[in-house]
């Protein structure tokens, strides 16, 4: 809820309470139910439950789309990360943890085929490919990248 | 026997039904809040039987009204069809067939000058303006409110 | 636990951020991290979290957290648990020093099958240390038997096929993907992936050239279809329509009504083209969000590049 729409919504809700402390007030003054209320006071009702409308529409959690596509799409403009399908091209439960590859080089083998195309993320996929396990420990250690927060 | 065009819809496009699920909730939630207030504000008006009803149903239209319009704007015109599955749960606007050789076409409306390229669902507006628990779990907050300051006020 | 909020963002595949989070190892498993914590309760996200952490510890090396997360899981779950027996595995294959301590885990899980024959993570952990032996017939032969007992498992099936294609078996490749497809019919990385697949053997002389390639552009445009702005799926789908329309495949009006008409090619490469343009545009302006693929933005450059001088 942004601070607009709860600034909208309390100025309602504030409102709201005054016309029924006012009809409250009415009530026991006259001591008569059958008696109408004044016009301020029904005035004052309408407009706080459409200004108190207005800040809650605004104030709903953002919609989702719902299309498969739409909602793909949005993952892979994240990074991918959160695909659930990761997993099958991932596929940890057969990972060979001696020998692993860098991310399976995707484009690598359909760049392969085209001739012609100097492409440095095929040597760099293909190089890291190789790399063994503790070959990797030693060059990340020997790097100090600096730690992502 | 040939697929319906519902099954259609559903397998060229399918639906997230997480995203489904969390739309409805968001406006099932929007719904009982605002039909409690609506509540509050029929028991202070001191509205009685059918009047204190029509106020609800005005109200509600009103939250409606100003959901979709919200809706509308936020999604960069797209409308309600991006977010509510529709009343036949996911059937897309446009025609979807299955001819003889097994070849899937589909055409979506075309309007093309105001959205075209999207995939919009059929009856989606209903879920908006009757959906979300309008008739059920939201009038019952009403009446809880009405009664309740109607009865402290008087 | 104090795991970091964007533990689940983490791209498992991704070198960088696995070694950052395997940095992390030590802040999250708490200062006394060889004393499994007493409490056995937690959710599951906090267990699957720790799961990641001790791959991403296995694979960066640091084998002494990667203990103390197999400690906790196993204490949490019991060491008869299927999973955690799995993971265990995966820690001893990681730790052996040379092939006979290999072939020792190998023996391990043929005592472990002997007992109970449908131990799927065992299974899976058989079929990649045969492949990790240069085994791989006999990786197939168990990775099919594993299919038998379980044919819905997509993993499996996904396994199958790249295993295929590392022997140069495509069309039993393409056969193992479908059926992975038929499991899990909206994944569209496997439908690209089926079209790379499909690309790759229709470029085989011995090839119905022609049908695989149309086959192949149909799969990228599925995998468009199910994901707006997919890279990967519009890269695959201009490399597939330009060469169809260079090797002469494309016929104006074609006998087969699965092969798509010499004028559909080319709206669909055009289009694609003009896809791929803006996406690259688009994503080379906030370079650090795509830091994990650079490298794909690197080769759709090139390819559009190659495309933009000829």
């Amino acid at each position: 809820m942004s601070f607009l729409s709860k600034l909208v919504t309390l100025f309602g809700l504030i409102l709201l309470t005054h016309a029924g402390y006012s009809a409250h007030e009415h009530t026991i003054l006259f001591n008569n139910t059958r008696l109408a209320l004044p016009h301020d006071i029904i005035v004052e009702t309408l407009v706080a439950v459409v200004i108190v409308s207005i800040g809650l529409v605004l104030g709903a959690e953002k919609l989702k789309p719902i299309s498969w596509r739409d909602w793909a799409g949005q993952i892979e403009r994240d990074g991918g990360a959160r695909n659930p399908y990761l997993g099958l091209e991932e596929r940890y439960g057969f990972w060979d943890i001696r020998n692993w590859t860098y991310r399976e080089p995707v484009l690598a083998v359909a760049l392969w085929l085209c001739s012609g195309v100097s492409c440095i993320c095929v040597e760099h996929a293909l190089t890291i490919s190789q790399a063994k396990r503790q070959e990797f420990a030693d060059w990340m250690r020997g790097q100090d990248l600096p730690a992502k927060q | 026997m040939a697929p319906t065009k519902q099954e259609l819809s559903l397998l060229i496009n399918p639906l997230v039904p997480e995203a489904v699920q969390h739309n409805n909730r968001v406006l099932s939630s929007l719904h009982s809040l605002t039909a409690f207030l609506l509540g509050l504000s029929a028991g202070i008006l001191a509205l009685q039987s059918a009047t204190g009803f029509a106020f609800y149903f005005l109200g509600t239209v009103l939250v409606s009204g100003l959901f979709h319009l919200a809706l509308i704007q936020r999604s960069s015109g797209a409308g309600a069809g991006a977010f509510f599955p529709g009343s036949n749960a996911g059937e897309i606007e446009g025609s979807v067939a299955m001819g003889k050789d097994g070849v899937v076409r589909m055409d979506l409306v075309d309007s093309s000058k105001k959205r075209g390229g999207f995939v919009l669902r059929k009856g989606a507006w209903r879920d908006v303006w009757f959906g979300g628990g309008v008739l059920s779990e939201a009038l019952s907050g009403f009446v809880l409110g009405w009664t309740g300051v109607g009865g402290v006020l008087r | 636990m104090g795991a970091p909020a964007n533990i689940r963002e983490i791209n498992g595949s991704d070198l960088i951020s696995a070694l950052h989070l395997a940095q992390q190892a030590p802040a999250i498993l708490g200062p006394n991290p060889t004393k499994a914590t007493t409490s056995t309760s937690g959710t599951a996200e906090e267990y699957s979290q720790l799961e990641q952490l001790f791959l991403a510890c296995l694979r960066t090396g640091d084998d002494q957290s990667a203990q103390a997360c197999l400690d906790r899981l196993s204490h949490r779950f019991g060491p008869a648990n299927e999973r955690v027996m799995g993971l265990r595995g995966l820690y001893q294959e990681a730790t052996a020093k040379d092939r006979a301590a290999l072939e020792k885990c190998r023996e391990e899980y043929e005592k472990i099958l002997s007992e109970s024959p449908v131990n799927v993570p065992i299974m899976k952990r058989r079929v990649a240390l045969l492949r990790s032996l240069d085994r791989p017939t006999d990786a197939i032969a168990a990775l099919i038997q594993l299919l038998d007992a379980l044919p819905t498992d997509a993993e499996a099936w996904c396994e199958l096929a790249d295993l295929y294609q590392s022997q140069g078996l495509g069309s039993q490749a393409i056969f193992s993907l479908e059926e992975a497809l038929l499991i899990a019919p909206n994944a569209w990385n496997i439908h690209a992936r089926l079209g790379e697949l499909l690309y790759v053997s229709s470029s085989a002389p011995d090839s119905d050239a022609s049908r695989l390639g149309s086959k192949s552009v149909q799969h990228f445009c599925r995998s468009i279809e199910l994901c707006d702005d997919y890279l990967r799926g519009f890269y695959g789908l201009i490399l597939a329509t330009s060469r169809m329309l260079e090797n002469g495949q494309a016929d104006e009006r074609p006998s087969d009504p699965t092969v798509a008409p010499r004028k559909t090619l080319d709206q669909l490469k055009r289009f694609g083209l003009q896809r791929l343009g803006e996406i690259v545009e688009s994503r080379s302006v906030d370079d650090q969000h795509w830091a994990s693929s650079r490298s794909e933005l690197i080769a759709a450059k090139e390819l559009l590049n190659r495309f933009a001088s000829s």
